[in-house]
């Protein structure tokens, strides 16, 4: 099978297409592969260890030194510090919006100043979180907008 | 620190300028010493702003007291320059000062919120094309 790599920039969305005569088990074992290769992280609840994907995060925050999980039914608990996830989420729709916290850029509804100086970003569950200024051009490159 | 540089230096000229335009239209002469407590007064009014930088663990009511602790710096700061410079103060100069200083303190936080809308406008529509694109 030929195999052909496209390079994108960096603002642009990553995706594999493949062009196949008919689905086999070869295309099928490198689809889930893909599916499942490390897109998810590792939450603690009730003793018990949990997979989240990527997909079904909201956010990652840090309380106390413990960082917790944060998706639409459940808020897990990590064993990794927040600067570890932020590297391990570097290439994911993830972006550090406090020092606290790591925003999945998929779950914002919309972003808004407020009176204080501030910006919030609401996100699709309705839950309202604070976007410190100095991680708004952070959030700009991820975007696609902004110089820095 | 570089845009931290910069936003003072903004604030700067926008204080100096205001407080020039002001003095221009109440008809007041632009003697050396009012030129010095123009300069002296942006100055510290805008490298005192740090005051009011952004602390996450900040809730919005104790931002709100700490902006209030900046403007009375700002007010003390004004009151101690006419002083030291023998400038008669009474309780209508005082009055018409802080009148003054709440106008350009609004009409900043005004120029910075505008700003931030255009800001946040920016984002949201980025966040709507990619939406639009993953669909």
């Amino acid at each position: 099978m030929k195999i052909i790599i496209d390079e994108v920039k960096e603002t642009q969305e990553e995706y594999i297409l493949f062009h196949i005569r008919e689905m086999d088990l070869k295309v099928s074992n490198a689809i889930h592969y893909l599916e499942n290769m490390d897109t998810f992280l590792v939450g603690k609840a009730d003793e018990k260890l949990y997979k989240v994907k990527f997909k079904d995060l909201y956010y990652i925050e840090t309380v106390d030194k413990k960082t917790f999980l944060y998706t639409n039914e459940n808020v897990l608990e990590s064993s990794e510090k927040l600067y570890q996830l932020e590297k391990k989420l570097q290439f994911a729709d993830f972006v550090r919006v406090s020092k606290s916290m790591i925003l999945n850029i998929d779950m914002i509804e919309l972003v808004y100043p407020t009176i204080s100086g501030r910006f919030e970003a609401k996100l699709l569950n309705q839950e309202v979180v604070a976007i410190s200024r100095s991680y708004v051009p952070g959030l700009k490159k991820k975007l696609g907008l902004g110089r820095d | 620190m570089r845009s931290f540089i910069k936003n003072r230096c903004i604030m700067f000229c926008i204080i100096f300028s205001v407080l020039v335009l002001i003095h221009f239209f109440r008809g007041g002469e632009l003697s050396n010493d009012v030129v010095y407590s123009f300069i002296f007064v942006s100055f510290f009014s805008s490298v005192m702003s740090f005051v009011l930088k952004d602390n996450e663990k900040f809730r919005a009511r104790r931002v709100m007291i700490y902006q209030l602790i900046y403007l009375c710096i700002i007010m003390v700061t004004i009151v101690g320059i006419s002083c030291l410079l023998g400038w008669k103060q009474s309780f209508s100069t005082v009055g018409i000062n802080f009148i003054i200083v709440m106008g350009i303190y609004l009409l900043i936080k005004y120029l910075l919120f505008t700003e931030d809308k255009k800001e946040a406008e920016g984002i949201n529509t980025a966040l709507k094309e990619r939406k639009n694109n993953m669909k």
